[in-house]
């Protein structure tokens, strides 16, 4: 909430001059590199003092394109031919981004935005007057039609409030970088910077990805407290980073995060999460143009399990399909995408895509705590193909000396096709665990799309089929080698999660930020206790009841100190 | 200044090709010699000090890259190169 600032570019208009004196016009071209060199490692060094790693990356490779010798030489040529020093600079910066962007590499193609960043950056110094005056005097909530990384983070950071982007993609470099300072992000508003102006009141929300306009005062008001409350809430739960999640009758449970990328992994492991329960490998393809290789993916997930060790990482295989579609698949189109070929069922049927991905994470299994999970499984015959997927996966990989022994890890599949709760037990011998996905499950359970707001009020968690069905899994899995582990929205409501520590989840996997009010709850419950409200909680004739049952638990936070 | 020519053979040995890391630090050392420093792939020669130049050589995996260096301290530069090339890009 705060105030909008509206970043502009002000785009460079370079026009095709010619100069009498290009000894002056290479002289102003030093001058220019000079001071963009300077800015580079005056903001180079304000990263260090923030410890900021991912930010000192992006700007030492900067650094290294403008010290780049054959880009200049090709300025300069064209300097000597007798344009400016800013066209020429601008036409070399041209032929050096076409160059890297028809490379065909994801790597090169986003170096291709960081020549036109620079360039932007010293054709600011060549050009008198351009100097922006993108400088914020108060906190605000920045919006543009795109942010450069350099631009985001030659910005004092505490000014920023929250940023709005019109085109830019989750993946840019600027909204990883945003998730990774925890500054509320929202990409894709479309003609934002037409519909708001400068100084105009702004409520977001990144969360729901909603934006208000000069909301009234009772709304500011109530935004104002809620943020308030959140502060000192935020504030009291930190107590907890450092706690394990232990119950009052001291019985051990997890608490781990989602994550979609590696950015997450920070502020999850700054929560003191204690492992993965759900990492969202299909983002790693999103705004991508061809598949990831087999060793780009073995990094990522070798990060992942050295870094969370010695909790478990719990990897979902690709779950493409439904709403999230892959342009280099050229899948036909279908009726209904969601009960349509996702998640297991596509990549039984793309062994390119899935094969590479078994092989990266059996590679990768040796640095930790390895789970691999299989997403919408429906039947058993896809267990046995994926589990024999694996067997395969891991002779070639014993044959190639890729691995030198027989790879541990465990293997397990999500519960969000509700068939499966039927056939649970004759599943149980081909499994180490499972994990409901509570967002999904409930959208089919209920058979609700859940991104349809006609039908938004049905989508609901605490209908009592939902806890009756978690039930029928517990009961089914009692006493068994399997264990459960729930990841989805529900594991993040407080004051369900007794119920689900009553019916012997013993891992809970939440986004980062409903980490600590997750463990809170935990600490603040007794199982004992919580068995007697799960009876009763059973017994629910509709939502409402059941809200009301659980609403009687005094709030997370208001307890203790 | 007597200038001195070495050609010799490199191979990729870092698992994702010469690509980010490698690649930087590639530039940064052929960059404290005097001489001229040159990678071939395929007939295409592309300058060593220029990071996007040996960017888009596409060098991968297992390749075998012509080094020609050429320059007054282009001895101390072959060695010193190969010997990245050889150590998988890991500073010791």
């Amino acid at each position: 909430m705060g105030p909008a600032f509206i970043f502009t570019h002000q785009q460079i208009k370079v026009l095709k001059e010619k100069s009498e004196n290009f000894q002056f016009e290479i002289e102003k071209l030093d001058q220019a590199y000079f001071k963009t060199e300077n800015d580079l490692n005056k903001l180079i060094e304000s990263q260090k003092l923030n410890g900021s790693n991912t930010s000192i990356e992006i700007l030492e490779a900067h650094k290294m394109m403008l010290q780049d010798p054959e880009w200049k030489d090709q300025t300069l040529d064209l300097i000597k031919q007798g344009f400016t020093a800013s066209f020429s600079l601008q036409e070399s910066s041209r032929f050096f981004k076409s160059m890297l962007e028809n490379l065909n590499d994801e790597y090169l193609k986003a170096r291709a935005d960081d020549i036109v960043d620079l360039t932007q950056r010293v054709l600011g110094y060549l050009i008198a007057g351009t100097k922006t005056q993108n400088k914020l005097l108060e906190p605000s909530i920045l919006i543009a039609q795109d942010l450069l990384p350099t631009e985001f983070l030659s910005i004092d950071r505490n000014m920023i409030l929250g940023i709005i982007l019109e085109n830019s993609s989750n993946s840019s470099h600027t909204a990883i970088l945003a998730k990774t300072f925890e500054i509320p992000c929202i990409v894709g508003a479309k003609e934002v910077t037409q519909s708001v102006r400068n100084q105009d009141f702004i409520l977001m929300d990144a969360l729901k990805a909603q934006i208000q306009v000069n909301p009234d005062d009772t709304k500011k008001l109530q935004a104002l407290k809620d943020l308030e409350l959140q502060k000192i809430e935020n504030k009291n739960l930190e107590i907890y980073i450092q706690k394990p999640s232990i119950s009052l009758d001291q019985i051990e449970f997890e608490v781990a995060s989602n994550l979609s990328c590696l950015d997450d992994l920070k502020i999850a492991q700054a929560k003191g999460t204690e492992g993965c329960g759900l990492f969202r490998s299909e983002f790693l393809l999103l705004d991508r143009q061809s598949m990831p290789l087999e060793h780009e993916q073995h990094e990522i997930y070798k990060t992942l399990l050295q870094n969370l060790k010695p909790h478990k990482v719990i990897i979902r295989l690709f779950d493409i399909g439904g709403d999230k579609q892959l342009p280099f698949l050229n899948l036909p189109k279908e009726e209904n995408p969601f009960l349509g070929l996702r998640g297991l069922r596509l990549c039984l049927k793309n062994l390119d895509l899935m094969k590479p991905q078994l092989r990266a994470l059996l590679r990768a299994s040796q640095f930790g705590s390895l789970g691999i999970m299989a997403p919408m499984v429906t039947t058993r015959e896809e267990v046995i193909q994926f589990r024999e997927l694996l067997k395969i996966c891991e002779e070639e990989l014993l044959n190639e000396k890729l691995i030198s022994t027989r790879p541990i890890y465990e293997v397990g599949i999500m519960v969000e096709v509700p068939a499966i709760a039927f056939i649970l037990k004759d599943l149980i011998p081909l499994l180490d665990f499972i994990s409901v996905g509570t967002n999904d499950l409930i959208q089919y359970l209920c058979a609700t799309d859940r991104m349809n707001s006609e039908v938004a009020h049905l989508h609901d968690a605490y209908h009592p089929a939902v806890l009756r069905f978690l039930k029928l899994i517990a009961h089914e899995t009692a006493n068994s080698k399997v264990w459960m582990g729930l990841c989805g929205e529900l594991a993040g409501q407080s004051d369900y999660v007794p119920l689900l520590m009553a019916l012997g989840f013993k891992e809970l996997s939440v986004s980062p930020g409903s980490l600590l009010k997750t463990r809170a709850r935990i600490c603040q419950t007794s199982v004992k206790a919580s068995r007697a409200l799960l009876e009763q909680a059973l017994k629910a004739q509709s939502s409402i009841e059941l809200k009301d049952l659980l609403g009687h638990i005094p709030k997370v936070g208001a307890l203790q100190s | 200044m007597t200038n001195f020519k070495f050609e010799t053979t490199v191979q990729v040995l870092t698992e994702s090709g010469l690509h980010a890391r490698p690649a930087g630090i590639l530039v940064k050392v052929a960059s404290q010699f005097k001489s001229k420093v040159e990678l071939e792939k395929n007939g295409v020669k592309k300058n060593a000090k220029s990071i996007m130049s040996l960017l888009s050589l596409g060098a991968l995996h297992g390749d075998h890259l012509n080094l020609i260096i050429e320059g007054e301290d282009a001895e101390a530069a072959e060695m010193e190169i190969k010997k990245l090339f050889q150590n998988i890009f890991e500073i010791s």
